[in-house]
């Protein structure tokens, strides 16, 4: 095991039905601090493996380590203090205000059956404030723009206090105006230390996060390595089977 | 996202509480005094000091009816408001996961089979509506189809319409002429069965349960969000979740096998509590607790009082649940998601 990693991943395999096998043999490394971005097709495992590094799911084979120790060996509060992660999709019953969504967050920073105090509200105000989002607090959700809304998610990972985010595909399905909005969100909080594990197909998204990569095809690890290799068009078509080229298009990346 | 109407864009109002409080003190004195004796109408206070019957019917009839009242409404408008938190589904009932067909079952069993005793309707109804919810829980557990939500909400209808058909079973072998009559009075509900005695037998359940709702009142925010989402935010959902539909099954089922079924209460208090000041538990559902005693307690006040002699209390909450489901559904006042 890597000494310096956060979160590892060590020969990892997993199976919704006997005969189907997901994911086979996943190693990975994830250095405090450091960004991976998990690419690789629809229906690769990307979420299972992600539901997997948050603690959700348990590995068939293999073991999670969160700080040298094993991730089910953490209580469900222990490790809501340290992981938050986000789905990639998430669909509400009722039509909250943003603050009380945002003050969701701050649960795990709280005693078990305790109302959220004044710190907490303080803190769920702060992180709506990083994001620009101030005068969202006393809206409803119902009242938000897709792209707002998952902003105000991601605020609700970063009123958590956790130190890893695991990002279920945190910038797809939005304009590009939100993309990079959000890009610019989460790159902020890299700046300040966070340890940042998402999925995405948009290879943009992950050039102008840097940091390192891993493919998952066919239930394995295809390729790991630095952002920097995947501007290498017969990697990519390898993994999706579908020729890229390297033309000039306008992005907000 | 698809949502419904707005609430108002504004602070939470934290005196709401306190003004529920006190209108359910005012209902609950003029109830006191609102009756047929000695004519129909309200009744002079100074007459419980002259009137040794006026007394009675006060202290020994009226008030135990009236605590009632208010215990059953708590335990309604709080169990369906958080039933409806914890299974994301603004339209579920209180007495969901079969719970008050079960109850319903077993007092008519009890009927049948010739027991007249109010303990014995009363234990095999509450025993029923305990075995309706465990068959519900187990039964999800077995569905291969779905997820938890999906699959206890599925076990909740297969478990109600079993025990409803069970029921019917009962009505049409029931004695026409003595039994079949007792059966239909109690699954329409009514406060006449309430005593002090039988107020002491339900209340250690039912306020009990009222205090694990009260106290999970934030995490059924948490468990209306995603799983995964709750899950990262520390939360266990299947284990919480069966906490409180226990909690919310055990409260209904007691106060169910007292009074029979009482239904739209636990439907349709949350529904305005929280068109009045949006979804959240900390407020949605102490307040529901206390809407559902003032109209269980204003619907019973009319049973009692308005004729000669006694409506079901099932059929007044029920007309007027009705009623204003659809007004508030018509003027798009009831936030419905999905």
């Amino acid at each position: 095991m890597n000494s310096e990693s956060v979160l590892s991943a060590r020969d990892i395999s997993f199976r919704w039905k006997e005969d189907q096998p997901l994911l086979e043999d996943i190693s990975l490394d994830v250095a405090r601090g450091q960004t991976l971005a998990i690419l690789g097709p629809n229906g690769a495992g990307k979420t299972t493996l992600l539901s997997i590094l948050s603690g959700r799911l348990s590995p068939r084979a293999g073991s999670v380590n969160l700080d040298s120790r094993p991730l089910i060996s953490y209580s469900a509060r222990e490790r809501s203090r340290l992981i938050a992660f986000l789905p990639q999709l998430e669909k509400l019953a009722f039509n909250y205000r943003v603050l009380d969504f945002v003050l969701m967050g701050r649960t795990p920073c709280m005693e078990v059956l305790a109302l959220p105090g004044k710190e907490d509200e303080e803190a769920a105000l702060k992180a709506l404030s990083l994001f620009g989002l101030d005068s969202f607090s006393m809206r409803n959700i119902g009242e938000l723009s897709g792209g707002e809304f998952q902003l105000v998610r991601i605020a609700r990972c970063l009123a958590q206090g956790a130190s890893i985010l695991i990002l279920d595909e945190p910038a797809s399905m939005l304009d590009p105006a939100h993309s990079r909005r959000i890009a610019d969100a989460l790159a902020s909080l890299v700046e300040s230390g966070k340890t940042l594990i998402y999925t995405t197909h948009d290879i943009g998204l992950v050039l102008f996060f840097r940091g390192s990569a891993v493919i998952i095809s066919g239930g394995i690890v295809g390729w790991k390595g630095p952002v920097e290799d995947l501007h290498d068009p017969k990697l990519l078509a390898h993994t999706y089977g579908i020729s890229f080229s390297n033309k000039e298009i306008p992005s907000v990346f | 996202m698809k949502q419904g109407r707005s609430s108002p864009n504004s602070p939470h109002n934290s005196l709401l509480v306190i003004y529920l409080g006190i209108a359910l003190i005012i209902v609950t004195v003029l109830s006191l005094f609102i009756g047929r004796y000695p004519v129909p109408g309200i009744m002079n206070p100074f007459l419980l000091k002259t009137d040794p019957i006026a007394r009675q019917i006060v202290l020994n009839s009226r008030l135990p009816r009236i605590l009632g009242a208010i215990l059953l409404g708590l335990v309604l408008g709080g169990a369906g408001s958080s039933l409806q938190s914890i299974f994301s589904n603004p339209l579920i009932d209180a007495g969901f996961l079969g719970v008050s067909q079960g109850a319903a079952f077993g007092a008519a069993l009890a009927l049948v089979l010739g027991f007249r005793a109010y303990s014995v309707i009363a234990a095999l109804a509450f025993g029923m509506a305990v075995l309706a919810l465990a068959l519900s829980i187990w039964l999800s557990e077995r569905f291969r189809y779905g997820g938890q939500i999906l699959r206890l909400v599925l076990a909740g209808l297969a478990v109600s319409a079993f025990f409803s058909s069970l029921l019917s079973l009962m009505k049409y072998i029931a004695d026409p002429l003595h039994q079949l009559p007792d059966i239909v009075f109690w699954t329409m509900g009514s406060m006449v069965p309430m005593s002090w005695k039988r107020l002491e037998s339900a209340a250690p359940i039912a306020v009990l349960s009222l205090i694990v709702l009260y106290a999970m009142r934030w995490r059924v925010n948490l468990l209306s969000l995603d799983d995964a989402v709750a899950h990262s935010l520390g939360v266990r959902p299947s284990l919480e979740r069966r906490i409180v539909s226990v909690a919310a099954a055990a409260g209904v089922g007691v106060m169910t096998a007292v009074c029979g079924v009482v239904g739209w209460v636990g439907l349709i208090i949350p529904q305005i509590v929280r068109a009045v000041d949006g979804p959240d538990g900390r407020f949605v559902v102490p307040r529901s607790m206390l809407g559902g005693a003032i109209f269980v307690l204003i619907s019973d006040t009319i049973a009692r009082s308005v004729f000669s002699g006694e409506i079901p209390l099932g059929i007044i909450t029920s007309l007027l649940g009705a009623l204003s489901f659809a007004i508030l559904l018509t003027t798009r006042k009831v936030e419905l998601a999905r």
